[in-house]
């Protein structure tokens, strides 16, 4: 009875032992695992993080060669204004005097000032 | 066994129960009996209730030992799975960079085109201001040098004009309404 008892009682403590030590083996190997994990996630968030300010600041770059484009262009358009009145002035007249014709007849052909057509031109637009 | 010697042999009876032989194995038939009948079950549960002891215990010692070999074993392994979950994860950061850089490029080539067709509307709205101006400038100065070359032959010819037009356009209504009495008539 007595070696019996002392089997159970010596299977049971060693149960309990291996338990015990598979549950610091298993709670070491948990922790391990979280680190591991923790590091993985750091590599794809930094990953992300990395593309996405590369994306955000080409974007911002193109748009800002996109707004200065179209600031050139008023801006051209507007240096160029002044000539582009100076090449219009000549067919303004001729289209005035067209008008003239269709309305009166080509007995009296109107006499036109450049520079009051430019001066027209100008105020109108 | 001091019935079988017993003294007084003079007062020997039958009747007398420690006299007795019959009875008294009668008792040990009856305890004999009881004995066999009681003692085996119970003797048999408790080897059993032994039996099953030793037997739980042996396999909670399996039990526990084979748990440790397999935390052993994984803990073994245990490089190895954290390798290919830091391989996994720098898979999966420079697939996710890949589409995160197709989708800017893609993204940057739609802005071009907006930017684009921006400069362009802008451009467009610029033209039709500058024809717009044209058009308010002709009118206007038309306006201005009309009046100066009104003399009397263009007054005279604009009179016989709107006389023309007049007597054309009340010719062709007479000529409406004399269509339109003729079908009447004839109704």
């Amino acid at each position: 009875m007595e070696r019996r008892a002392a089997k159970i009682q010596g299977d049971l403590e060693k149960s309990r032992l291996s338990r015990k030590q598979s549950e610091e083996i298993l709670a070491q190997y948990q922790e391990k695992l979280h680190l591991i994990r923790v590091e993985a996630q750091r590599t794809v968030s930094e990953a992300v993080a990395e593309a996405q300010k590369e994306r955000n600041e080409q974007i911002l770059a193109v748009q800002e060669k996109g707004r200065l484009q179209l600031e050139e262009t008023k801006a051209a358009f507007t240096a160029g204004k002044s000539s582009l009145i100076d090449s219009l002035v000549v067919q303004e007249i001729e289209f005035v005097r067209s008008i003239v014709v269709k309305l009166i007849g080509d007995s009296n052909q109107p006499h036109l000032d450049e520079v009051k057509v430019r001066l027209a031109l100008e105020e109108a637009s | 066994m001091f019935f079988l010697f017993a003294a007084e042999p003079a007062s020997f009876s039958l009747l007398d129960f420690q006299n007795n032989i019959i009875n008294w194995l009668a008792m040990f038939v009856v305890i004999v009996w009881l004995w066999r009948k009681y003692t085996p079950s119970m003797f048999e549960s408790r080897k059993n209730s032994i039996q099953t002891a030793l037997q739980d215990a042996a396999t909670a010692r399996e039990q526990g030992e084979k748990l440790l070999l397999e935390q052993k074993a994984r803990v073994a392994n245990q490089d190895q799975e954290a390798a290919q979950i830091l391989a996994e994860a720098r898979k999966l950061a420079a697939e996710l960079k890949q589409q995160l850089i197709e989708q800017t490029a893609h993204d940057i080539a739609d802005l071009q085109k907006k930017m684009e067709n921006r400069i362009l509307n802008e451009r467009q709205l610029m033209i039709t201001q500058m024809r717009s101006a044209a058009a308010t400038a002709s009118i206007k100065l038309t306006r201005e040098v009309l009046p100066t070359l009104m003399n009397e032959t263009v007054k005279k010819n604009l009179l016989n004009q709107f006389m023309e037009q007049l007597d054309s356009a009340t010719s062709s209504r007479s000529t409406i309404s004399s269509d339109l009495f003729d079908a009447k008539s004839v109704r």
